[in-house]
């Protein structure tokens, strides 16, 4: 069987070449492109290239400061705090984790700078070797970043700010009567008990509505509105997926409880409502501004805003354990949004 | 005031616990004793309505809940607080927040009564503490808080002696044997210890 496999393989060869080829020549070249900022922040005016030198060295330490509470879970810093480490050694053991996270942006940079030097751009050889600085010196500043997000977590910077706010008066707090929606869905969000938290999310909302205002202001023309349409889809059915993902086992934690307190029954509806949120806002969005900027043509317009309410309701209405079911639905919806979105600009 | 369970009929699968079981318990504390594994916690589970049973039927002071009710009516979870064994599942909550969502939830609560039992407890002073860094006597403090402040007329009490600091052990046996006193409350009580406190029955289940 095995043997068969091989065969089919080899055959299948050829073809996976012939297809595949191109998409990595021209992902290549695009790689290349990750290097560019640091090294052109040299040949521009010294604002405009110090603001682009560091908006490329947060946006290369940013998947660290995301990652931080997976890579230092806040029981490994208590333990961290027990433990007879300097504070030396545990800065240290900050910037080696963060180098070694960052070690793929470095291969990358190393490739750009050997694109650069096999083509030799006339921009390029006069910024020597300054150019190289700057592009070392920007994975380092990451590095540095990356290093400092990681200690900010370990030293639970946060919990301390909060225990150093003076307390209220126990009236004032066992006073307080938290709301379902607060106490349940809101502050678990916003605490980052769920996972994306009330941040991510509203920042994922943000990037679907830029997406959406550059795809119906038409900021860059040679980007068709099928690819905007495309990744605007992408995004918003993203955010609902994932914030579905966590919000199912959240809620399974909280049933057994709830079931037995005197609360209304609807929780589960409020839960399923934020859910859908984030696509909805985008949407609203989007078709809002399709109205503002775009000749009225309300039968495409209708079946736009028509699958931006259904997808997530559609997608709500599955169990997110059922993966081929959401697989399957993530790709049609995909499909039409992008589809009937496109047909909104032609 | 009697608490009725009826040809209760339950099982994880088909490990079954309860093969029509019937019980009576009147106002006081009923200590549930039994191995471990013998259903114990579920049958407080199944009379707080966190599990179905998949027959018979729960009967106290003319307000019924049986199996095929979809969840245990209002006017059941009303009248009945479930003391879970295990930490409040809301660690995102500061105690005092804990406090006042379930409190919110009964309504017409006592504060004083509710200030009362923090300050017995020594919970005043970690109400702004979060549940998930309070510690797990400062959990289980929180839900007794409530259990023992709630004008509720079931109580269920799983393990209730578990991580208590002495003092805290103490008010909560002085409590109970006020409340038995009282006759105001049915209070089934789990535990592996004889509890101390004035036992009205006692209910071994799995013998």
């Amino acid at each position: 069987m095995l043997r068969e496999l091989l065969r089919s393989l080899k055959e299948a060869l050829p073809i996976m070449m012939g297809v595949s080829g191109p998409i990595f020549i021209a992902s290549f070249a695009a790689l290349a492109w990750a290097g560019v900022p640091p090294m052109k922040a040299v040949t521009l005016p010294w604002r405009t290239g110090l603001a682009l030198w560091l908006a490329q060295a947060m946006l290369a330490a940013w998947p660290l400061w995301a990652l931080r509470r997976r890579l230092l879970p806040e029981a490994w810093c208590v333990q961290l705090r027990c433990l007879p480490l300097t504070a030396r050694a545990l800065a240290w053991s900050d910037v080696a984790v963060s180098a070694v996270l960052l070690a793929p942006l470095a291969a990358l940079y190393a490739l750009s700078v050997l694109v650069f030097a096999l083509h030799r751009p006339a921009w390029w050889l006069q910024a020597l070797p300054w150019s190289l600085v700057s592009l070392a010196g920007s994975w380092l500043a990451s590095c540095g970043l990356g290093a400092a997000a990681l200690a900010w977590q370990r030293r639970g910077g946060l919990v301390r700010a909060a225990r150093m706010a003076p307390a209220p008066a126990p009236e004032v707090l066992l006073a307080a009567r938290p709301g379902q929606f607060a106490a349940l869905l809101w502050w678990p969000a916003w605490r980052d008990a769920l996972v994306p938290g009330a941040r991510p999310l509203a920042a994922g909302v943000a990037a679907s509505v830029a997406l959406a205002v550059a795809w119906t202001q038409g900021w860059w023309p040679g980007v068709p509105g099928a690819a905007w349409a495309l990744m605007f889809s992408i995004l918003a059915i993203a955010l609902t997926e994932r914030l579905q993902r966590a919000m199912e086992p959240h809620l399974d934690a909280l049933a057994p409880w709830l079931v037995s307190l005197p609360v209304a029954r609807g929780w589960r509806w409020r839960a399923r409502v934020v859910v859908c949120l984030p696509m909805l806002v985008a949407g609203a969005a989007a078709v809002l501004l399709a109205l503002a900027t775009r000749p009225w043509r309300g039968v495409p317009l209708a079946a736009f805003a028509l699958g931006l309410v259904a997808t997530p309701a559609v997608m709500t209405a599955i169990p997110a354990s059922r993966r081929e079911a959401h697989v399957g639905l993530w790709a049609v919806c995909t499909g039409l949004l992008t589809a009937v979105g496109s047909e909104l600009w032609n | 005031m009697e608490l009725t369970i009826d040809h209760l009929v339950f099982a994880y699968g088909r490990r079954w616990l309860f093969e029509g079981f019937c019980a009576r318990a009147g106002a006081g504390v009923t200590w549930v004793q039994g191995a471990n594994g013998s259903g114990k916690s579920t049958l407080l589970r199944l009379l707080a309505g966190a599990l179905a049973p998949r027959h018979g039927s729960f009967e106290l002071d003319g307000c019924r809940y049986a199996a095929g009710d979809r969840v245990a009516p209002l006017a059941w979870r009303q009248q009945t607080f479930w003391c879970l064994s295990d930490p409040p599942p809301t660690p995102w909550l500061t105690i005092a927040e804990c406090l006042g969502f379930v409190s919110g939830a009964y309504g017409g609560i006592d504060a004083a009564r509710l200030r009362e039992q923090v300050d017995a407890l020594g919970l005043e002073a970690a109400l702004a503490t979060p549940l998930r860094e309070a510690s797990l006597g400062q959990q289980r403090k929180t839900l007794l808080a409530l259990a023992l402040a709630l004008p509720v007329k079931l109580l269920l009490l799983d393990e209730p002696f578990n991580a208590l600091d002495v003092a805290s052990a103490r008010h909560l046996s002085g409590t109970l044997a006020e409340r038995a006193a009282a006759g105001e409350q049915v209070i089934l009580l789990t535990s592996h210890v004889e509890p101390h406190v004035p036992v009205r029955a006692t209910w071994a289940l799995g013998g």
